[in-house]
């Protein structure tokens, strides 16, 4: 029971800086970028573990990190220098780097190294493999993000809200940039163990998603409610799609919790378009 | 009256990806005026106030603004971006909205305080939005909207006002106020006001000094009443020879 | 002879995306290619379970309803979050991905397929570690073959259609043509090439086939046969390329093929920057 409540708490914790950092991208547009990183640091993950051929989740988690920097990186230069869309250069991304994560993944495995059987785990998150150092390391992280956020919610917000202006006052928009990738990686990295890489961008999106529709519709549409109700909706999910894993020893937490906020958005979607039709 | 430039371009040039819009260009700005700037769709109307805003870096060339460069005076410039570079569904009120042109006082990261609040609503108050300073700005009419960009603008109180297409969507009353007090600030205040219109029917009411661009060139440029003939707005809009 | 029909069945494949994919980047379907690619996980659980036989036909007809599902969904939640469609778009394919994964680890014995394949390619009994074997191929060349007709005889029939919808959606309403029926029917056969070559690639590269070949296209060509032609090209030199520096470095060949197209489409975005007149790139 011990580890139920560290996976728990873990979960709290990563649900507090998902909603957060959820709320700008897609206020920001860019739900899907928070897909694409997480994609994009399998090949650091990759590359963190053949280079020291130890399964320990700081040395991963800055491999993961720097190829998540570099994904978004490469998707900026792309946007800046070729006339493609950007759903275009989102998937070309997406997908060369998850390539290149999987061939190097491949190529460890037929390197026979036993101890890469746990790498598996990123893709769709053990939660049940928390650690109390884990939790430490999702606290920082958490905190990090919460704080920022506080700091620099004038910054985001003028910076999202109108891009031209903010440049004509003289106010850094592409730090502001650099700001959020820097929340991004950092609370995708956070969650690799417990949700992995593929369902990450659902807690980004859909408690945010939820909430911005919410505040629509009780007239209260402003950043901080968004903020609470997007954690508030989190952490209710989180606590929600954890108990039920547990039904079902056998499956892993990350898509649990994503089923849960998923039925959860689709139902209040519902409810409230019949009350405005009506 | 002696004329006082205020913007002076030399030689700049600006584009997108392959296309090029301003090649070689320059041209000078007259203080106190209103100034238009008239041209069809495409011929760089938008894209010389984003150059002028730094919002697009020029390849050579210069740019000064009151004699300096931009980073200099920038507390001295309002920008007022066009209405579709906006996303409306942003969780922002009114109220905040006008805040924004208070930056230079609070800076990113300076307290709000209450007089800073009393001011916004001040110049609410003047474009006539007061009442609906604690509405959603997605509730907002575009006639309204623009008002509170305007509200904006006046907040940052500069001495030159670049406004691009600030009567898209506004209703007649609405563009009738905001003209009138754009005026006030050119007359009484001696302010410079550059302003990218497409209404060719208000041009001569509204503007003292026209700037005729297609295709990244100056067709024509001074007064009001050497500038808008028939002969030059046909030549502006004439398509390629 | 091993290598001969890989090639030929993968290389099928990946014609039949980089035709569709040119309407799919010039519609900014891009990322509904990904949202669809992981979306259809629980449709093929599903007609595992229900056929328990590899019977192709079902899959098929199962994983393209989940297809439409997931277009569907996602025009639904958008109506919800207006301007807002790419988180409609993510949260529609997590939801159905997730589900997909709780199916997959919850059924694993009765459907025989495991969560990683699901990602990596080759789920159907092939470890991607033995992947230089496919001993699947001939099974997989009729179904190429099918998906490939299908899509040729599409584009054929509707080549006009589809163009209308592209350029002008406005434009085509207004004449009378059916939008969202055309939509439907470019995601239904996205969903059906898109589940005969999951086996072969998995979820995640698929995209890249349909994307990545039509964007280097893109970049140098100047009107949509063009484009269609070069990118079947690139497409093309892009399977033999990559499965054969597979067999020779080793590793997994999906991803060599990805990472070959990637490289491809990044000599000719140099190419054509080279041989442009470079001004000034901003956006």
């Amino acid at each position: 029971m011990i580890n139920f409540w560290y996976v728990l708490a873990g979960g709290v914790l990563l649900a507090i800086a998902t909603a957060i950092v959820g709320v700008w991208l897609v206020l920001r547009k860019e739900a899907l970028t928070g897909d694409v990183v997480a994609h994009g640091v399998l090949p650091g993950v990759g590359m963190a573990f053949m280079l020291y051929g130890v399964k320990d989740m700081m040395i991963l988690s800055v491999g993961a990190a720097i190829s998540g920097f570099l994904s978004l990186y490469a998707m900026h230069t792309l946007e800046r220098h070729t006339k493609l869309k950007k759903d275009t250069i989102m998937a070309i991304i997406l997908s060369f780097f998850f390539a290149l994560g999987l061939w190097i993944l491949v190529k460890i495995q037929a390197s026979g190294n036993s101890g890469v059987s746990g790498l598996e785990s990123f893709l769709f998150g053990k939660a049940a493999s928390i650690l109390p150092k884990d939790i430490l390391f999702s606290l920082i992280s958490v905190l990090l993000v919460v704080f920022i956020n506080l700091f620099s919610k004038r910054w985001l917000f003028y910076t999202t809200f109108d891009t031209l202006y903010s440049k004509s006052v003289g106010i850094r928009t592409d730090l502001a940039n650099h700001l959020l990738t820097f929340m991004c990686i950092l609370t995708i990295v956070a969650g690799l163990q417990s949700v992995g890489v593929v369902l990450m961008s659902a807690m980004l999106l859909t408690p945010a998603g939820i909430a911005l529709f919410l505040s629509k519709k009780i007239k209260r549409q402003n950043l901080n409610t968004l903020f609470i109700l997007s954690i508030f909706l989190n952490i209710s999910v989180v606590i929600g799609g954890t108990s039920l894993s547990y039904l079902y020893p056998k499956t892993p937490t990350g898509p649990w919790i994503v089923v849960v906020c998923s039925l959860l958005a689709l139902g209040l979607f519902t409810i409230k378009n019949k009350k405005s039709n009506s | 009256m002696t004329k006082q430039n205020v913007i002076i371009l030399k030689n700049i040039h600006v584009g997108y990806f392959e296309q090029k819009i301003f090649e070689d260009f320059s041209c000078e700005i007259p203080s106190s005026q209103m100034v238009g700037i008239v041209g069809a769709n495409g011929s760089g109307k938008s894209t010389l106030l984003k150059a002028i805003m730094g919002l697009i870096p020029n390849q050579s060339g210069s740019i000064e603004i009151f004699g300096k460069t931009l980073q200099e005076v920038r507390n001295r410039v309002a920008y007022l971006p066009q209405k579709d570079s906006i996303d409306w569904d942003f969780p922002a009120s009114v109220l905040e909205v006008a805040l924004m042109g208070l930056y230079k006082e609070f800076g990113l990261f300076g307290k709000v305080t209450k007089q800073h609040k009393e001011k916004a609503m001040l110049y609410l108050e003047k474009v006539g939005m007061a009442d609906k300073a604690k509405k959603q700005i997605s509730e907002l009419s575009g006639g309204q909207q623009q008002r509170v960009f305007l509200a904006r603008a006046f907040a940052q109180e500069a001495d030159l006002y670049l406004l691009d297409e600030p009567f898209v969507g506004v209703d007649v009353a609405t563009e009738n106020l905001l003209i009138d007090l754009l005026k006030n600030l050119v007359t009484a205040e001696g302010k410079t006001i550059v302003m990218v219109h497409h209404q060719l029917s208000t041009v001569s009411k509204y503007f003292d000094y026209l700037l005729l661009l297609k295709e990244g060139k100056i067709v024509k440029k001074g007064n009001i009443e050497e500038t808008f003939t028939e002969e030059n707005i046909q030549e502006t809009y004439q398509f390629i020879k | 002879m091993q290598d001969l029909w890989i090639i030929i069945c993968v290389g099928l494949m990946g014609i039949s995306c980089s035709i569709l994919g040119c309407f799919l980047i010039l519609r900014k379907m891009g990322m509904l290619t990904d949202a669809i690619a992981h979306s259809i996980l629980p449709g093929i659980v599903i007609a595992y379970l229900i056929s328990e036989s590899k019977n192709n036909f079902i899959i098929l007809l199962v994983a393209t309803i989940f297809g439409v599902l997931t277009a569907f969904l996602t025009t639904w939640i958008n109506r919800r979050l207006p301007n807002r469609g790419d988180t409609a778009t993510g949260i529609t394919f997590t939801f159905l991905f997730a589900v997909g994964i709780i199916l997959v680890t919850l059924f694993a014995e009765q459907a025989d397929i495991d969560q990683e394949c699901v990602l990596f390619g080759e789920m159907l009994y092939i470890p991607f570690d033995t992947l230089d074997f496919f001993p699947e191929i001939p099974r997989a060349f009729p179904l190429g073959l099918c998906v490939f007709l299908c899509v040729l005889i599409f584009i054929k029939k509707a080549y006009r259609p589809l163009w209308m919808i592209t350029f002008d959606e406005n434009y085509a309403l207004s004449v009378g043509i059916s939008v969202s029926l055309w939509h439907y029917l470019l995601v239904s056969l996205v969903s059906m090439v898109t589940v005969a070559s999951f086996e072969l690639v998995g979820s995640v590269l698929v995209v890249a086939l349909f994307v990545i070949p039509p964007a280097t296209a893109y970049l140098v060509s100047n009107n949509l046969k063009k484009m269609i032609k070069l990118s079947t090209v690139f497409g093309l030199i892009s399977v033999i390329l990559g499965y054969y520096i597979s067999v020779i470095f080793g590793g997994s060949s999906a991803a060599s093929i990805v990472i070959t197209e990637t490289l491809i489409f990044l000599c000719v975005l140099i190419f054509s920057k080279l041989t442009k007149n470079n001004f000034n790139y901003v956006k």
